[in-house]
């Protein structure tokens, strides 16, 4: 879905809507990679996060009608994601195998892909609440604001969070 | 760490990309679910379906009960014709006998 352009979105979300295969096939390309970046930083575990991008892209495509615009379709991904992923992280935590580990650290990207994925890690140790609070700010780039609205969360209880994982990742780092 | 944590953060949990396999196993799960969607989610379309397969059915069973009179029918024609045959036949016999019983007692008389 082209979000540049708002009449060429606006029309491919009608089609979508309306039950165009195409336009469906366009929305979960645009937004695969969000719900599943969520899933993976979140449970640390490549096959959970799969399963969770599945049922949230089954889920999305019954209340297709229900949701107002492309915004609000990626407003609805990433809190639908997230409290999964949280759910699943407090019911049955799924197990970060050694090749999970491993598919963490992109090459690539660039600065420290060593601190990258130590970083990463830190973040995976932390409890469920403070470890979605930190990826949707640092994923998603959202402000404290947008994260309690998101999560349901009180600002102070989303600062704290905030605040609290950032001393346990410097005192780690340092 | 390069000094700047939030910046360090932001590289860290940059999002990701599946895997292309997986896209694709995705899509055809999404399109498969669309498609039942679709079904299921009319359900005057079923209704439709299972109107007109009775329909069919009964269509069917009506035509065949027909043929069956029909041939019936012909059957009952044939045996009737048959019948009158003999009978026409025995009615000939009957009058040939008596006509022959007549002819013999005028001579006697």
């Amino acid at each position: 879905m082209n979000a540049d352009n708002p009449q060429t979105g606006a029309a491919q979300w009608a089609a979508a809507r309306a039950g165009d295969a195409g336009a469906i096939a366009a929305l979960v390309r645009e937004h695969q990679r969000m719900v599943y970046s969520l899933g993976l930083r979140i449970l640390r575990n490549r096959a959970a996060a799969e399963d969770l991008t599945q049922d949230v892209f089954m889920q999305f495509c019954q209340k297709l009608a229900t949701l107002d615009g492309a915004a609000h379709a990626r407003h609805w991904l990433r809190q639908v994601a997230t409290h999964r992923a949280i759910d699943q992280l407090r019911r049955r935590p799924p197990i970060a195998t050694s090749d999970d580990v491993l598919s963490l650290v992109d090459e690539t990207e660039a600065g420290d892909p060593l601190l990258a994925n130590r970083l990463r890690a830190l973040i995976g140790d932390l409890p469920a609440h403070a470890r979605a609070v930190v990826v949707l700010r640092y994923q998603e780039d959202m402000d404290p604001t947008e994260i309690g609205e998101l999560l349901d969360m009180p600002l102070n209880t989303v600062k704290s969070h905030l605040r609290r994982a950032l001393e346990v990742l410097r005192a780690h780092l340092t | 760490m390069s000094g700047d944590l939030d910046q360090d953060l932001r590289r860290a949990l940059r999002p990701v990309e599946p895997t292309p396999e997986f896209t694709f196993r995705l899509l055809a799960r999404v399109a498969k679910q669309r498609r039942a969607t679709t079904v299921t989610g009319r359900p005057w379309l079923r209704q439709v379906a299972v109107a007109a397969s009775v329909l069919l059915v009964f269509g069917l069973s009506w035509r065949g009960y027909q043929h069956q009179q029909r041939a019936r029918a012909l059957q009952a024609h044939a045996e009737l014709l048959k019948a009158l045959a003999i009978t026409s036949r025995s009615l000939d016999q009957a009058y040939q006998a008596v006509s022959s019983l007549d002819a013999e007692r005028v001579p006697g008389g």
